[in-house]
């Protein structure tokens, strides 16, 4: 029986897992028609790669923008994000915890990235993984960090 | 391929690890992130701002399984976030169908690609397309599904989906330029 395109596809990207890969070579070597499909499936990826590797943007003047924007960031030139994400942080801790736990993590002198830190950690825990994840996206949303430095830096 | 997971770091290693990271990795994020933008100067901003948030939560010592994968999600949901708020990013990932924009390079040839080209609709949902597309950066489909918030076996059955579309257009594509030869005028007639 042949195996299906999206098994070959799988195959072609090195997905399919080691049994069902072995499964599929010792097919092809006996199958000219999925032979020739995966070929066909090659075929195509390697066009789209090729033309979605042609240099659209520059990414050079980029790195440079990055690092300013941590320089700035480590020397408190921040234009308010590391407060606003602090506060993004404690609320979320709050509700999630409450009030005395979120205040038994405080520290003085605390940054943000700390807080980020120990909301992490408390969120991993008791939400799991992925729904941290999602409450931390929540609390980054919206915060731009380099556009601003760059422009204070201007 | 997949980088090694990152662990935390020492904080003078961060920008080191950045830099690094960011040679490796720049290029791919960045022509996403204008191809789901279609705007450039959104594209840098996702860039620069998915770095800037791989500093911070590595700063606060988050361990980073797939940074690739992870920077890759940041830029997507920047750039949605954006739409959402109906900034200046309007249009949809239509990377595959569009004209080609002065950054982009013309077709030159009868690849496939170039087949494609300007046809005005192939069918593709904008999660089969996403999928072709960060498929094209050499992702993972456990790096698709975590950057688009599906399961992993869901990115094979779209890519096997977006597969049979494009193979479809292609023919469609032969078969109408072979029709459009026959229906043409003969100028001897």
């Amino acid at each position: 029986m042949h195996p299906k395109i999206a098994r070959l596809i799988a195959y072609c990207d090195s997905e399919a897992g080691a049994d069902r890969s072995g499964r599929i070579a010792r097919h092809l070597s006996e199958c000219e028609l999925c032979r020739g499909r995966l070929r066909r499936i090659r075929g195509e990826k390697e066009e789209l790669s090729a033309s979605a590797a042609a240099p659209a943007l520059d990414p050079g003047r980029d790195l440079d923008a990055v690092l300013s924007a941590i320089a700035a960031w480590r020397e408190g030139r921040d234009g308010g994000a590391a407060s606003e994400l602090t506060s993004r942080l404690q609320w979320q801790l709050e509700k999630y915890f409450g009030v005395p736990a979120m205040r038994s993590l405080e520290r003085p002198g605390m940054r943000a990235e700390e807080w980020l830190g120990e909301a992490d950690r408390m969120l991993d825990v008791f939400l799991g993984p992925e729904a941290g994840e999602a409450v931390r996206d929540d609390c980054l949303r919206g915060l731009a960090w380099v556009r601003p430095a760059r422009e204070m830096s201007r | 391929m997949d980088p090694s997971p990152v662990s935390p770091p020492f904080a003078a290693g961060i920008e080191q690890e950045i830099a690094d990271l960011y040679e490796k990795e720049a290029s791919g994020i960045l022509r996403y992130a204008g191809a789901l933008a279609e705007d450039p100067e959104t594209a840098h901003d996702a860039l620069q701002e998915a770095f800037f948030r791989f500093f911070l939560c590595r700063s606060a010592g988050q361990s980073i399984r797939s940074p690739r994968g992870w920077l890759f999600r940041v830029v997507r949901n920047y750039v949605l976030d954006l739409k959402r708020a109906g900034s200046r990013v309007e249009a949809g990932m239509d990377w595959i169908r569009t004209e080609p924009g002065p950054e982009r390079a013309a077709p030159t040839g009868d690849s496939i690609f170039d087949r494609l080209h300007g046809l005005p609709e192939i069918g593709l949902s904008p999660r089969e397309m996403e999928c072709v597309r960060l498929r094209t950066e050499d992702l993972r489909y456990e790096e698709i599904a975590r950057v688009l918030g599906l399961q992993t076996g869901t990115v094979g059955a779209l890519l096997a989906r977006a597969h049979g579309k494009i193979r479809k257009a292609v023919s469609d594509a032969r078969s109408g330029a072979q029709q459009g030869l026959r229906l043409r005028p003969d100028p001897r007639e």
